[in-house]
């Protein structure tokens, strides 16, 4: 017989003691939130880090007079024998505060944009594939962010997602379709970034469930340092808090030490930038100005939102506050969902349905007739 | 075309030949569809009509409520956060109910497809699809959720028979107003017959009066109307077997006395011209020799009973062959008359009379008007029933002769089956009693459960119609009197401020 009950308890016990500790380092860490200063650390250890505290509060602003587009995507993909079967669409929503009312809300280009559907007959395995399907939506996303600020003068735009590609994003081997696919995501994200300065548009990508643990690292740096400069830290001596840091993702440990309305410091989208991947590429195509990221805590019972942001011009932490202060309010209606509410209405504007795709593949069949290519991998078209 | 309502879309369990669903086209209107209209859509069979039988509204901002609570918990409505107005979306449910082949109506065997556009049912479609006679039919009023007018068939509405139910005030009497307006207006080369309403309570006698105000039709010149104290019916026109229903007690020796009496009256009146009144049935009868004197007795009592009434003399008044005329009203009017018996010998006379005249084409096509016919006709058989025989008479047996009968009544209940059964159009307002509304559940053809729900909901100025006049229930907008109406009776207030006045 299976003994499941004893497993659970095992995994029930494991699980409640590595929260105590993450529990216990994050309660020791917030005694010194807006205390601990750095700015007396080595300055080489610091480079990345735009600010000198680990967190700071947030104002929010009265949305009143702003206009604001949530980007988002959708993509929807079918392998069939010799083909793949892609549809993708993106949407702008943007909202205008003019009243108390509400937001007047408008959409790029269109309520229900028609989908784009994209056949691709070059043979991909199954990680290219799903490659390629996304990049087929950063592409329409891309050019919906670009094409929408001819259309409407908006005061800020927010992404779904990161601001650059992300490493999942770039081909692994040379298949030279998605390589060339690559490299038109990475002009047209410069493009977007051109753009945004051109029309002086505040543009940032939102990180709703962010895997980073870039902040973590932040601390394992200068947590030696600290320690011996505040007092409240050395209870971390008891215990291995390197390890416990191991265990912690950003968000992990920000939903612990964030209040609401509290954000992150400003630090640079990496630490390295020369030898971050997609950074790199970028660069090589000649984009040198900085992508910076904050968390902010915009509810009680959701994890801190991660945000990155083109800087220019402004000075950053001017352009962090201002966008922080955007946010928090957009993201403050629920407190068990901290998604900006331009994002979600927008994500539900390009959302496609399997019955989408089931539909275009039909009136596709319809179209040419019969083709080999076409037959549904037999795993789609199971008789029972 | 009529307007673009909608399109099909697929569900789990359609569209098919039983049911499909549409979403529902935006327009600037705040109600573009309704349940209960009829809409149209083409197929691969043909042209499919439908009924629309449910409409949701639906808006994913609203479909988690706990989501809703949480983002209203400061108080400020979705509304302000989200573009909550541009999510709604209203789907419509429509029921197939017949494919028009070439104007031929079939069976629904195939489902339209899905992205078919929806279309409001246009005027010829829907004329015949519910059989209406747009041409020259009798027009009651529009269909309801349609611009289109209700015009009924004359033949197909009045030669069966019509009855009119719904609970007082419901509008019965406004509507038999409509019809007789209607049956009043046609042209002789429509065909038009002439009207008999028995005015119960004296709500039919404006039509009568002339007008002047424009924006009214005047009626007076075609509608005669005629009081009870004037009304005499002819003694040496009923026979010992109507003197048998208006004294039911009466023994089947009495009545053969009777008629042996009567015999002999009828013979002097063929030998002096000189018709015989009441008063010269007594007389004879006193004077018979041969009569047992029981027999006598019992008679004489039964006479001097009907001779109080007041309502017999020699000659008919008014006579009824005169009154009744193609594209003429006569009213008839019993308000007066408190007594029930009274109001049933003078029906049963009428009715019987008419009926006979008819048979003898003394008399064109005739409708009969009869408020409160339970009273007249009722079911129970413990009651006063005087009139009851002669109406089940002609609801049986008066289509062959086309005479017709409107019957109108707020307890169906009360109203005899057989005359109902014989209604082979029922025009239905506004019913609320469970025992009227099961009633006629059971009793009218085509009515479900979703109707009948509909019957109790129904305003004043609301009808359905089902059975013979129509191929499908069909609920209409009663059209506007052309008519004036009946100077309205005082409210309580002006009452009770009239009755201060001229007292104190
Ligand atoms: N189709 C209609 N349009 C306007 N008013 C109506 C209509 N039907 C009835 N009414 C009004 O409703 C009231 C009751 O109507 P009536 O015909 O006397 O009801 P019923 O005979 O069923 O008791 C009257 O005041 C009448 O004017
Ligand atoms: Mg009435």
């Amino acid at each position: 017989m299976f003994d499941l009950q004893r497993q659970m308890r095992n995994v029930v016990k494991d699980l409640v003691k590595i929260e105590e500790h993450k529990d216990l380092f994050s309660k020791i860490l917030r005694s010194i939130k807006t205390k601990a200063d750095f700015s007396s650390l080595p300055k080489v250890g610091r480079l990345d880090l735009l600010e000198d505290k680990l967190a700071y509060n947030v104002t929010p602003t009265n949305l009143r007079g702003l206009c604001v587009a949530g980007i988002d995507g959708g993509v929807l993909n079918r392998s069939l024998q010799c083909a793949d079967l892609i549809i993708t669409r993106a949407v702008a929503a943007i909202f205008r505060y003019e009243s108390e009312e509400g937001p007047n809300v408008d959409y790029f280009p269109d309520k229900f944009p028609e989908p784009k559907i994209i056949i691709n007959i070059t043979p991909l395995n199954k990680i290219n594939s799903e490659i390629n399907a996304n990049l087929e939506r950063l592409k329409t996303e891309l050019e919906v962010a670009i094409k929408v600020q001819d259309e409407y003068s908006v005061d800020a735009i927010l992404l779904n997602g990161s601001l650059i590609p992300q490493i999942t994003d770039k081909p692994h081997v040379s298949t030279s379709l998605l390589i060339k696919k690559y490299e038109q995501i990475l002009d047209l994200y410069i493009k977007l970034y051109e753009k945004s300065i051109e029309t002086n548009t505040i543009l940032a990508g939102v990180i709703e469930d962010s895997r980073s643990t870039r902040f973590i690292q932040i601390l394992n740096r200068l947590l030696p340092h600290l320690i011996y400069r505040y007092s409240e830290l050395k209870n971390l001596l008891n215990f291995d808090y390197r390890q416990v840091l191991k265990l912690m993702r950003d968000s992990d440990f920000l939903f612990r030490f964030l209040d609401v309305g509290e954000r992150t410091l400003v630090f640079s989208y990496s630490e390295k930038p020369q030898e971050h991947l997609i950074l790199r590429d970028l660069e090589e195509k000649g984009w040198t100005k900085p992508i910076n990221v904050f968390y902010l805590k915009t509810v009680e019972f959701d994890i801190p939102i991660r945000i990155e942001f083109l800087t220019f011009r402004d000075n950053p932490i001017n352009l962090a506050n201002r966008l922080a202060s955007i946010i928090y309010p957009l993201s403050s209606y629920h407190s068990e969902y901290a998604t900006p509410s331009v994002i979600i209405e927008a994500d539900a504007r390009a959302r496609l349905l399997e019955s989408d795709l089931e539909i275009i593949y039909d009136s596709l069949v319809h179209a040419v007739g019969f083709l080999p290519s076409l037959l549904k991998l037999r795993r789609d078209r199971r008789p029972f | 075309m009529e307007r673009e309502v909608g399109t099909v879309i697929c569900t789990s369990s359609g569209p098919s030949a039983f049911e499909f669903d549409f979403v529902v086209t935006n327009t600037s209107l705040s109600v573009p569809v309704r349940t209960g209209q009829f809409v149209e859509v083409s197929t691969e069979e043909g042209k499919l009509i439908a009924q629309v039988t449910e409409i949701m509204k639906t808006n994913r901002y609203f479909m988690h409520a706990e989501a809703v609570r949480e983002y209203e918990r400061g108080g400020k409505p979705l509304t302000t956060i989200f573009p909550v107005d541009k999510w709604e979306y209203i789907i419509a449910k429509a029921k197939p109910l017949a494919i028009s082949i070439n104007g031929q109506l079939e069976r629904v065997t195939f489902p339209p497809s899905p992205g078919e556009k929806v279309r409001l049912a246009s005027q010829d479609t829907l004329a015949n699809f519910l059989g209406l006679d747009i041409e020259n039919g009798i027009e009651l009023g529009t269909v309801r959720y349609h611009n289109i007018p209700a015009r009924l068939n004359l033949t197909r509405l009045l030669q069966k028979h019509v009855a009119i139910l719904a609970i007082s005030g419901a509008g019965k009497s406004y509507l038999a107003s409509v019809l007789t307006e209607e049956l009043l207006l046609r042209s002789p080369a429509k065909g038009r017959v002439a009207v008999v309403i028995v005015d119960v309570h004296g709500e039919y006698v404006s039509l009568a009066e002339k007008v002047e105000s424009s924006g009214y039709v005047d009626f007076s010149d075609r509608v005669s109307v005629f009081k009870t104290s004037f009304f005499q019916i002819a003694v040496p026109q009923i026979s010992e077997r109507m003197f048998g229903e208006f004294q039911p007690q009466i023994s089947p020796i009495q009545i053969r006395e009777l008629g042996r009496v009567l015999k002999n009256l009828k013979r002097k009146m063929y030998e002096t011209g000189i018709p015989y009144s009441l008063q010269d049935v007594i007389r004879e009868i006193e004077q018979d020799e041969k009569m047992n004197i029981r027999t006598k007795e019992a008679l004489l009592g039964w006479l001097y009973d009907l001779e109080e009434t007041g309502l017999f003399g020699p000659v008919e008044s008014p006579n009824l062959d005169k009154i009744v005329k193609p594209g003429h009203a006569a009213i008839i009017d019993l308000s007066e008359i408190i007594s029930l018996r009274k109001k049933q010998i003078l029906v049963s006379y009428v009715a019987r009379r008419l009926f006979d005249l008819r048979k003898q084409e003394k008399i064109p096509p005739f409708v009969l008007i009869l408020e409160e016919a339970h009273q007249f006709c009722p079911e129970a058989r413990r009651e006063l029933a005087i009139s009851k025989s002669i109406i089940e008479t002609i609801a049986r047996e008066g289509r062959k002769f086309f005479a017709s009968l409107c019957l109108i009544s707020q307890r169906p209940v009360k109203l005899s089956t057989t005359v109902l059964s014989q209604c082979n159009t029922h025009i239905i307002l506004r019913i609320t009693n469970p025992y009227d509304l099961k009633h006629i559940g059971e009793s009218s053809e085509g009515i479900d459960r979703t109707v009948l729900d509909v019957i109790t909901t129904l305003n004043v100025g609301e009808a359905l119609i089902v059975g013979e006049a129509v191929n499908f229930p069909l609920f209409i907008k009663i059209r506007k009197r052309r008519s004036k109406e009946p100077k309205h009776a005082l409210n309580l207030e002006d009452a009770a401020k009239k009755f201060e006045k001229q007292y104190t």
